[in-house]
């Protein structure tokens, strides 16, 4: 049986397809941080499906809070303009049975404040993921 | 936020020419002006780089591609 997650909302039109996601260190990075005797830092957040978002991204003051250490860099072009934003590796987790151990993520400065997490077709592509506009909901089953 | 690794970056840059020939298509870990190695995925590259310096010191993991990868977004600044 396929693994799912849904959601459904009036204002699923303005507000877009948002799922809470839990974001943490990547699981190798867990591992390396309790070998340190580090605490392990994790934050809930508010996460937008966003086809149109080629790689996941996470807000910069989630990257602050988490503490992530960089991994690399990437050039990014948006409608506006075209930088180099750091590279940060996590883990998503959808629920306690949907999470991704390792995701190379971007850090950036997100338009929508209340968004923390753009999910991008990195994370679609292992996937189906359904919007259904008149009944006001989506799904995506892995 | 600042960019931490633009150094590391930009030696990237400046050798991917020379790293294509031999090492297309892998990770290589880069810390300060120097290649740490290179690995066949991008999760054995992290597990080794974490081994070497640690939980919260940065160093630089980039796939040997061709062409530079450039990713677009709309709802970024």
């Amino acid at each position: 049986m396929p693994a799912l997650i849904s959601g459904q909302s009036p204002f699923l039109q303005e507000n877009g397809p948002i799922y809470p996601v839990l974001i943490t260190p990547s699981f190798p990075a867990i591992e390396a941080l309790r070998l340190e005797k580090r605490d392990v830092p994790h934050i809930k957040v508010q996460a937008l499906f966003d086809t149109g978002a080629q790689t996941t991204a996470i807000s910069d003051k989630v990257a602050s809070f988490l503490k992530l250490t960089p991994r690399g860099t990437a050039r990014v072009h948006t409608s506006q303009s075209s930088k180099v934003v750091n590279k940060y590796d996590i883990a998503l987790d959808f629920d306690s049975n949907i999470y991704l151990n390792t995701l190379l993520v971007f850090g950036a400065d997100l338009q929508d404040h209340s968004i923390d997490c753009l999910i991008g077709r990195d994370v679609l592509q292992f996937g189906i993921f359904t919007y259904d506009g008149p009944a006001k909901s989506f799904k995506l089953s892995f | 936020m600042a960019i931490a690794l633009q150094q590391e970056y930009d030696f990237f840059l400046a050798h991917i020419d020379e790293f294509m020939k031999t090492h297309l298509n892998e990770f290589v870990i880069i810390k300060g002006q120097q290649v740490v190695g290179f690995f066949s995925s991008y999760e054995k590259a992290l597990r080794e780089g974490l081994s070497r310096f640690g939980a919260t010191t940065p160093f630089f993991i980039e796939e040997v591609k061709k062409e530079e990868v450039v990713h677009y977004f709309h709802g970024i600044k």
